[in-house]
């Protein structure tokens, strides 16, 4: 070495910084997944809930990192140039992706898809709803009337997770397990097991923030033990936003559209103009709908093709199986789906 | 007169001019001139090509990074980092990582700076910041080349982010600086690894088409999808990160992540670099 | 000065590069003030053991230091004070000599920015390379190259100046520059340590001289009492070999050996006067006496087993 004795301990101040940093940036990277566990008073699970339907944040800005573990195959290809919003919403199942959600009380939202170098956005501002993708320069415009729930209006995911809960309360066990940090936030974790076992829903977590009491977190987890859908915050922050966010001009050369008024409620009118008949209830709720499988497009149809061939009693078809969700697609035109056994499926549809 | 009645103390500033001579040595090499030519000749290929596009096809506009460039020149700076830092920034700062010491070492010059005597941590420290200037210099050349090129080509004005909103010229311009440190921050990370990879070897361009692999190996590990439980921890995972500024408000959070992931590269090969140097025999 | 310390001195120095043992035991030891030649064939380890003394390799065994400071963990104190050419010169060829001293300056902690285009001028003029100053070094002869690292050891006062072969590829007129400038340096009192394969060198510049041979020092000291060391032999002419043996054998001298015209062999410390005196006393009729002593080149062959080129 060149340096002089007293340069020894310059020497090691070097290492201890050098291995510091390193330390420090590898910190940096593994920091959410810290597993801390925090003391919080204790809440049963009905205190819980009660404080989450109350939960009044007077805004937040969050980021969201969605994953989606189905085995499902990549289905960017299907859905074709005209089935964007299919797209979109089929490409969420595979994957993961990255959701900004600003909220500023009920009528304020945005939730944008951070996607590669494209985004997909969809904002409220009162009474003015814009649908904007990057990718196509393209927005789409409509306007609500005051009061009315639009059927495309933004759901945060905690909105979801606030609606998910009202719906499941009958057919679930609810109990809390433990605290946890998400977004360095501590949170209380709250555990759904369906009733009934016929469901491929294993358990649903959430996690809730211990002061706001919004759910941070929400894990699907299939009853294989495997982690299918899972959607938490990598950061938050409970101030309202600038109203600038929720303020949205078509930039010039975009191609602008106005959306019709949606038809009334709050559900997607099947496509036929049928309602799909529903067997069963709660987490093994069997839904059935017309399917015309002829006006599918090319792609779908090879993917359709791909699927097993399965046949019984009610007819004959292809199975669609994934950790969380199986669907049958009968060759007379209906499909079947639900969160259960192909076999479910089977006696749902002989029941018609 | 006896050198011994020469002070034998450290000057103040003796970083800073060995740090200047190393600028110097890097940057009136004709070989690394050319290689910013060719970095900015790059651009402007992209940037013609682009214009002769948009010529054939006109009313044609699509949401990518590529299609934004025809309506604003400003774009043409992001779109030449985009596909610069992939291969060509990269192989640049392998260019000069497989110079820093094992092209000393291969002219013999490494064994006069040691007798100075440049301390060998010292020269390390110094090679590592002359390689983070280098690949400043490199990703700044490259947005620069971008807006000079794209303006000519295609004028400018405010600029779309990919939110849908507009941002005014001189925060795109802001915003497009940003985007060039942020690229120059990892390509500094990738040289730390190019200097650990230096000190191995007294043969240049070993060590620089070493480096280049092991950059281009990183390129394809992070492709594979999967591989997606590694891609978090691979260097260049979020480099592309810096079209995140395009967004507005400017989503930061991948961009930290991937700056700390930048950071934690570079410290870890800076200091293998720096264990490998400082026992290495220098016997060339 | 007796009581300073030696200029260069190591114990139980050795270097081994895989199997091969490149350097042994070597114990320097160079006075202050000396110019010492460093000498020994090509493939010896002198290259090495420099190497080692300027803190570019590290010994596996043993201690070195320079000026009295440990190396190498007093490099950076030291090395300011001691101007170094190892194994040939080294610069960057797209460079000028002018930036490339420039550069050599700067990598030094402790030069003086203010004085260094000065200190760079004044050692370009004292190797003569002045005029070719701002060619790039690509340009440079080989000659002019190794001048050039020459002026790079005299960027500074120094103390000790280690040269490596410092006339390797230089022409007759450049050798005897060389030659010249280094017996000026050590006639100013710098210490001077000379490597070279090329015994004449050593013999017309150095005051001290070690012989290395297959990575060991084998001989170590004052030139002039190296000079002693060598064996005296001595020639008889004489046509009465016989009797002239036999008063040898008396005086203690064994080895006498026939030779053209009388005897010859080695006075075995017997002072050739007593052994004039007693063949002339015993009746030996001497025709010729004389006391032979082998050149330096002889000696270091027998010290090393090797030859030398003694063509510079």
């Amino acid at each position: 070495m060149s340096t002089g004795r007293n340069a020894v301990g310059r020497r090691w101040v070097w290492m201890v910084a050098a291995g510091a940093l390193a330390v420090a940036g590898f910190t940096g990277l593994s920091v959410r997944s810290a597993v801390a566990e925090p003391v919080l008073p204790p809440l049963t699970p009905a205190e819980l809930l009660a404080k989450v339907a109350q939960a009044q944040p007077a805004g937040f800005s969050a980021t969201f990192e969605q994953r989606s573990d189905l085995g499902l195959p990549s289905v960017s290809g299907i859905g074709g140039s005209e089935g964007d919003d299919l797209q979109t919403a089929l490409s969420m199942l595979t994957g993961n992706h990255t959701i900004r959600v600003w909220l500023a009380g009920p009528d304020h939202a945005r939730v944008a898809l951070v996607d590669g170098s494209t985004e997909t956005a969809a904002i409220r501002n009162g009474d003015q709803l814009w649908l904007w993708s990057s990718e196509k320069q393209q927005a789409r415009h409509a306007t609500i009337k005051a009061g009315e729930k639009p059927a495309t209006t933004p759901m945060s995911p905690t909105e979801a997770v606030q609606r998910l809960l009202a719906a499941v309360e009958p057919s679930t066990d609810v109990t809390t397990s433990g605290t946890g940090m998400v977004a360095g936030r501590p949170v209380y974790q709250l555990v759904l097991t369906p009733k009934d076992h016929a469901s491929l829903v294993g358990q649903v977590r959430i996690s809730v923030d211990a002061t706001e009491f919004v759910p941070l977190a929400a894990r699907v987890v299939a009853d294989d033990g495997s982690d299918a859908l899972s959607v938490a915050a990598t950061s938050v922050d409970f101030t309202r936003p600038a109203d600038s966010i929720f303020a949205f001009t078509p930039p010039p050369g975009a191609e602008v559209t106005q959306l019709k008024p949606p038809a009334g409620a709050s559900e997607h009118p099947a496509k036929d103009g049928t309602k799909p008949t529903v067997v069963g209830s709660g987490w093994t709720t069997v839904a059935v709908t017309k399917f015309d499988v002829s006006k599918a497009d090319q792609t779908a149809s090879a993917l359709l093709k791909s699927l097993p061939e399965v046949s019984g009693s009610w007819g004959h078809g292809r199975l669609l199986s994934t950790t969380l969700v199986n669907a049958v697609i009968t060759d007379d035109g209906r499909v079947a789906v639900g969160s259960v056994t192909p076999e479910r499926l089977y006696a749902a549809l002989a029941t018609r | 007169m006896s050198a011994a009645e020469v002070s034998v103390r450290r000057r103040r500033g003796s970083f800073g001019r060995l740090f200047a001579s190393e600028v110097h040595l890097v940057f009136g090499r004709r070989r690394n001139q050319v290689g910013l030519l060719v970095l900015f000749g790059l651009v402007t290929m992209l940037g013609v090509a682009l214009k002769v596009s948009a010529m054939r096809h006109p009313g044609d506009r699509g949401g990518d990074l590529f299609s934004l460039v025809a309506g604003n020149g400003v774009f043409l700076g992001f779109a030449g980092l985009t596909i610069e830092i992939a291969l060509f920034l990269p192989l640049a700062v392998s260019v000069l990582a497989g110079d820093a010491v094992a092209g000393e070492a291969n002219l013999g010059t490494l064994r006069y700076l040691l007798v100075a005597p440049v301390g060998r941590g010292r020269l390390l420290v110094v090679k590592a910041c002359a390689l983070g200037v280098g690949a400043l210099t490199g990703a700044v050349l490259v947005a620069l080349a971008g807006v000079l090129v794209g303006v000519l080509l295609f004028g400018a004005g405010p600029l779309i982010t990919l939110s849908g909103s507009q941002i005014g010229l001189g925060d795109g311009l802001l915003r497009l600086l940003l985007a060039a440190l942020y690229v120059a921050v990892g390509l500094a990370a990738l040289g730390m690894i190019g200097l650990f990879i230096s000190t191995l070897t007294e043969q240049p361009i070993a060590a620089t088409v070493a480096t280049a692999m092991v950059s281009t190996l990183l390129w394809i590990l992070d492709a594979v999808p999967q591989l997606d439980w590694l891609h978090p921890w691979l260097l260049v995972d979020r480099w592309s990160a810096f079209i995140d500024l395009l967004r507005d408000p400017v989503f930061t959070d991948r961009m930290v992540t991937g700056l700390w992931v930048d950071i934690a590269y570079g410290a870890v090969f800076l200091f293998a670099a720096w264990l490998r140097f400082r026992v290495k025999d220098i016997t060339s | 000065m007796s009581s300073a310390p030696p200029a260069i001195a190591s114990d139980g120095l050795g270097k081994r590069f895989g199997r091969q043992q490149v350097v042994a035991d070597l114990a320097l030891d160079v006075p202050k003030g000396a110019c010492y030649g460093f000498i020994g064939p090509n493939g010896s380890g002198k290259t090495t053991t420099i190497r080692m003394l300027l803190g570019l390799v590290r010994p596996d065994g043993g201690s070195c230091s320079l000026l009295g400071e440990p190396m190498p963990s007093a490099a950076a104190s030291v090395l300011p004070r001691v101007g170094a050419l190892v194994e040939g010169p080294a610069f960057h060829p797209y460079l000028s000599g002018t930036a490339n001293l420039l550069r050599v300056d700067a990598a030094d902690p402790t030069s003086d920015p203010a004085t260094a285009r000065s200190r760079v001028g004044s050692a370009l003029e004292r190797v003569g390379l002045s005029a070719a100053a701002g060619k790039r070094y690509r340009a440079y002869s080989l000659g002019m190259r190794q001048r050039l690292g020459i002026a790079a050891a005299l960027l500074q006062p120094r103390d000790l100046l280690v040269l490596d072969e410092p006339t390797n590829g230089l022409d007759p007129q450049g050798t005897r520059e060389v030659r010249h400038l280094v017996a000026g340096l050590a006639a100013e009192g710098t210490t001077v340590f000379v490597s070279s394969h090329l015994l004449a060198e050593v013999e017309q510049l150095c005051d001290h001289i070690g012989v290395m041979r297959e990575g060991r020092l084998v001989a170590q000291g004052p030139l002039a009492e190296l000079e002693g060391l060598r064996a005296q032999r001595f020639r008889l002419q004489t046509a009465d070999v016989a009797a002239a043996r036999g008063v040898l054998s008396g005086l203690g001298v064994q080895d006498a050996s026939e030779a053209t015209d009388g005897l010859a062999g080695s006075l075995s410390g017997v002072e050739p006067e007593r052994i004039v005196r007693a063949l002339v006393e015993a009746g030996v009729a001497v025709r010729g006496f004389a006391v032979v002593r082998p050149t330096l080149e002889e000696a270091f062959v027998e010290l090393t087993g090797e030859g030398f080129d003694v063509s510079g």
